[in-house]
């Protein structure tokens, strides 16, 4: 025991008397066991984890895909009365479940708030093996077809919306007019598959029966809302793509029977596809995972470079204190393990201190990220990465004492006692120094320039000039307030009287009686175009005439759309210049006729009477081709306000309540910030790039500078011979900077090759990045390490001159 | 009569750590004449090194006047210090202070480097093989310092001191790292450099070393104890 405390007393010592090469180790090693583990714990989230779900590989989302006549994908979707056909015929599944993802208003709370609701067949949560912390599941009383009025609450939503109250058994809820009677609440524990959206999480789960397809739907076919989702446990004995097999014939043959009478469906078809829970709720976080967990080992390597550059020379400085070890009696294993004890300390402290980082970056990301990574639960469970860290931090100390001790050769320590002791400061090779030096400035600068490359890259995109400008936009979607809606001619006028209100308004530049262009508004029409009988497939969305003046369309050919168009119904379009240049490659695309149905004639056809330069959304690589249709929305304005104005949700509501109370708010958006969320992704690889580089700067930084000057320091008694023999503080200048030209063109000759060798593998990402700003990242990149290594050459160089030389000659500090 | 070529006045060294004020040096006073061999001895601690670093600009004195050549070097800046231990001073450490990266004839033109001959390699060239022959060491030219013996490295040492024809050698205990072979050897060639006109001023706590002076000053305890001149060469 007391040979254990003099050790750490010993090592103690010694990590105190060099404060700053301690502190540079430990921050270095600190922030990137941080970056370890928090992509550690994503990696384990995403990739290793299994997911929470009884039977878990064999949980399949079964999708329904409508090919066009061409066999292209079209859309993703269920005709609701195949879907209840499948749900009923199905031979391939043990279980299976329908759910339907709404977002409604809950009526019966006096604050009406928006909820998350999911209609679910009981079969459904017993297939995801939901269970409940009060009450009970639903049963046969909410199976299909008995329009049960049971509802489940899930726990936050218990908590939240009903203050966990304990009678919360037997309350009355209601959601559209309907009234409901709650029998259970979802236990805390449970975590609800994110089948349709990450990040959505159902507030109130009501029975399958009551979801809002209208009657006449139920019985439709062709539906395209991919609202509903169909879940099946695979039977053992099949596998997916024969299941999707199975289901395919079953289902098509169906298909094709009741969508024979409708010309648009001609020579379509549909086809089965079945993703496993993995694929479905961890999608492309997987590659997220691998590529974080890529770039926290990258740093490691970094770390681990500089961390052993260091302790080197600290080896190199603690020669003559073996030595002196050695004189007494240390044997070698005697040497390792005072190594051993000090790395090991210094590993504990990094440990601790990355863990700390680590606990805040993981709170961090629960707080922001839950919405578009499915983290679950599990980031950052405390022990397990407490455990993770100290037996990190034990075997990097013991890889550190090795490095450490392995240079020394223990038949010359005692050699190093010969000396008087003055005047024996010491020296590492050149050979040995410059191989550091390389190496960190190689890494360093293959990490920054291909950080930076992705945070151009997703700046880029980010400030696109093509992107639809949003600038002072609102969105507003009205709801009915009450059970029962005004007629549609009278919602019509309603609506009309409520733009104009807002219209008068001194704050308002204009108002368009359609949605938010970034809500996914957008539907895919098959349309043939009259002359050629081409076939396109261009995004169709409906408008009101100012809703292109609003949205900044640009005219190219022909006019915008006029109240005429849009009172009357008009079968006229404005296209966009990508389907203009597809219908007319060498003209104008005016006056062509485009229609669902040939055989239906010129008269049921829409004539194309504009053309608008294509307006790219956000996160958008290509502009699609797109067709406006003058069609007013029923629940939906934009407010362009003038510059600098703002208009509240209760300002709205009161104008809106002005016109008829029948109406409420039920969504009010900065289109601006819709766009953000949209450009999420590229915000994230932004933010994500420019940390890494900063984190990479900050590591190389530490690093180079300790490695350069710690080399410099010890090399003091080399400055005090050169100023002893005469040399000016310049001459010891050059002389180290010219030390510094050739491993640093080495290093960066490494790095290039690298980065070339890695553009092979990241061309997608870099190609633009590299033609446009390779050579000015290259620069910067070369800028930030030349900085470095000059800023660790000159300060220890100064503080240097500021002593005596023969204080220099003494190797004394 | 030589010309005098250094004189200290007065000269005083303090060292201050945290609490303690130690006074090295107490009031120094001395010429040191061309031609001279002034060798400077005392126990250990008495202030000797000190001294000789003074003397050898790489320390400054706390208190008092250190003229070279008439020339008042307390007023010099750090440039104009270096050309002077670059021209007019020859240093010979204790621990030989070799570059290891650099070979013999590159440790040995170190000085030259530095100088007005520092573009003229031919020169560099001649005076660093002329200085290697006059300490027997021309078949070490491309040599590193570790692979010499300690006494070769100490000659190694002498020639660097040599090689720009300096006023003075200092020499700092130049037997301190070498058996007593070794020692004589290179005790022999500073007798020898001397005896060609070469003024050095060597601190030793061997008094059989310091009895080969002609002009020997004993410190103790930072203040000149004794000085005494050999009568027989003296000047």
């Amino acid at each position: 025991m007391s040979e254990l405390v003099y050790q750490l007393k010993y090592a103690l010592a010694g990590i105190i008397s060099r404060k700053s090469l301690s502190g540079g180790i430990i921050v270095t090693m600190g922030v990137t066991l941080a970056a370890l583990f928090v992509a550690a714990s994503l990696f384990y989230v995403l990739v290793v984890k299994p997911l929470p779900y009884p039977d878990q590989d064999r949980l399949y989302r079964v999708d329904q895909i409508q090919y066009d006549s061409k066999n292209k994908p079209n859309v993703n979707a269920y005709g609701y009365a195949g879907l209840i056909h499948l749900y009923r015929n199905q031979t391939v599944f043990d279980a299976v479940g329908l759910v339907d993802y709404n977002e409604e208003i809950l009526s019966s709370n006096a604050t009406q708030p928006r909820v998350f609701t999911s209609y679910v067949t009981p079969d459904f949560l017993t297939t995801i093996g939901a269970w409940t912390e009060r009450g009970r599941l639903f049963g046969n009383d909410e199976a299909l077809d008995s329009y049960g009025s049971a509802a489940l609450l899930s726990f936050d939503a218990w908590q939240r919306l009903f203050g966990g109250a304990d009678d919360i058994l037997g309350r009355k809820l209601q959601v559209r007019g309907r009234s409901y009677s709650v029998v259970g609440v979802m236990s805390k524990a449970f975590v609800e598959p994110e089948l349709a959206q990450i990040g959505r999480k159902t507030d109130i789960y009501l029975p399958w029966d009551h979801n809002p397809v209208g009657q006449n739907q139920r019985r439709s076919w062709t539906d395209r809302t991919n609202s509903r989702v169909f879940i099946g446990k695979l039977k053992a004995q099949y596998s997916a793509a024969q299941a999707e097999q199975i289901t395919t014939q079953m289902l098509n043959q169906q298909w094709q029977i009741n969508t024979r009478s409708i010309g648009f469906y001609r020579g379509w078809q549909i086809k089965m596809s079945l993703k496993s829970f993995a694929q479905v709720i961890l999608g492309d976080s997987k590659k997220l995972a691998y590529l974080l967990m890529v770039c926290a080992l990258s740093l490691l390597l970094i770390a681990v470079v500089n961390v052993a550059n260091l302790l080197l020379s600290r080896a190199f400085e603690r020669k003559r204190e073996f030595a002196i070890c050695a004189s007494v009696g240390a044997t070698n294993k005697d040497i390792f393990r005072a190594a051993f004890t000090e790395s090991a300390l210094l590993m504990l402290c990094a440990a601790f201190f990355g863990l700390t980082l680590a606990h805040l970056a993981n709170g961090l990301m629960q707080r922001y990220l839950a919405g578009v990574l499915p983290l679950g639960n599990a980031a950052g469970t405390g022990a397990v990465l407490l455990g993770l860290g100290v037996v990190a931090a034990l075997a990097l100390a013991y890889v550190f004492a090795h490095i450490s001790t392995y240079v020394l050769d223990f038949r010359q320590l005692k050699e190093a006692l010969s000396g008087s002791g003055k005047g024996t400061g010491n020296q590492i090779s050149k050979r040995v120094r410059n191989a550091f030096i390389v190496s960190q400035v190689a890494l360093a600068s293959i990490i920054v320039f291909v950080n930076l490359s992705f945070f151009v890259s997703a700046n880029r995109a980010i400030d696109d000039p093509d992107i639809m400008i949003t600038d002072n936009l609102i969105s507003v979607r009205l709801s009915l307030a009450g059970d029962r809606g005004p007629s549609r001619d009278t919602n019509r006028s309603l609506m009309a009287e409520i733009a104009k209100k807002f219209q008068y308004m001194p704050i308002v530049e204009g108002v368009s009686l359609s949605r938010s262009p970034l809500d996914s508004s957008f539907n895919t029409w098959s349309l043939v175009e009259l002359g050629s009988m081409m076939r396109v497939l261009p995004e169709a969305k409906n408008i009101d005439e100012n809703y292109l003046t609003i949205a900044g369309a640009k005219l190219l050919d022909g006019r915008l759309l006029n109240a005429v168009d849009t009172v009357d119904r008009r079968r006229v379009l404005v296209i966009n210049d990508v389907l203009a240049k597809r219908l007319a490659p060498n003209g104008s695309a005016l006056g062509k006729l485009l229609s669902f149905n040939a055989s239906a004639g010129a008269n049921m056809a829409f004539e194309v009477v504009g053309v608008v330069k294509g307006m790219q959304l956000p996160g958008e690589h290509n502009i699609p081709p797109r067709i406006y249709r003058p069609l007013r929305s029923n629940d939906s304005l934009i407010i362009k306000l003038k510059p600098h104005q703002s208009l509240s949700k209760a300002r709205i509501a009161a104008i809106v309540n002005d016109v008829s109370r029948q109406f409420a708010v039920y969504d009010h958006a900065l289109v601006d910030e819709q766009k953000q969320d949209k450009l999420f992704n590229q915000y994230l690889s932004a933010a994500a790039s420019i940390a890494l580089t900063l984190v990479s700067l900050l590591l190389s930084a530490v690093g180079l500078y300790g490695i350069i000057s710690y080399n410099i320091a010890l090399r003091r008694t080399e400055i005090g011979i050169h100023l002893s023999v005469g040399a000016t503080r310049r001459d010891v200048i050059l002389l180290f900077l010219h030390d510094l030209i050739k491993p640093m063109a080495l290093a960066f000759a490494i790095g290039a090759m690298a980065t070339v060798f890695l553009y092979g593998y990241l061309e997608q990402y870099m190609q633009s990045v590299m033609v446009q700003f390779g050579f000015i990242l290259g620069l910067l990149t070369f800028g930030f390490m030349t900085a470095i290594c000059l800023f660790g050459t000159l300060r220890p160089l100064f503080i240097g001159f500021g002593r005596n030389t023969i204080d220099l000659l003494k190797g004394q500090d | 009569m030589s010309s005098l070529l250094i004189e200290l006045k007065d000269i005083e060294k303090s060292y201050e750590t945290a609490d303690v004020v130690t006074q090295a040096l107490k009031g120094i006073d001395f010429k040191i004449y061309g031609g001279d061999y002034f060798c400077v001895s005392g126990p250990s601690g008495c202030g000797k090194s000190t001294l000789l670093s003074i003397l050898g600009l790489l320390d400054t004195p706390s208190k008092g006047a250190y003229f070279i050549e008439g020339k008042d070097v307390s007023k010099l800046n750090m440039d104009e210090l270096s050309g002077i231990r670059n021209r007019q001073i020859g240093f010979i450490f204790q621990s030989f202070n070799l570059i290891d990266e650099l070979s013999v004839f590159d440790n040995v033109a170190l000085p030259l480097r530095y100088s007005e001959y520092k573009k003229q390699p031919e020169v560099i060239a001649q005076k660093v093989n002329r200085c290697l022959e006059l300490v027997g060491l021309s078949h070490r030219v491309s040599h590193r310092p570790n692979q010499l013996s300690g006494g070769q490295q100490q000659r190694v040492a002498i020639a660097r001191a040599l090689v720009n024809d300096p006023a003075i050698l200092l020499v700092d205990e130049p037997t301190g790292n070498l058996d007593s072979n070794s020692g004589d050897q290179i005790m022999d060639l500073l007798d020898e450099l001397n005896a060609q006109g070469r003024t050095i001023c060597m601190v030793t706590h061997d008094e059989r070393y310091a009895s080969r002076a002609k002009t020997q000053l004993r410190l103790l305890d930072g203040l000149i104890e004794q000085q005494h001149v050999q009568q027989a060469e003296a000047c």
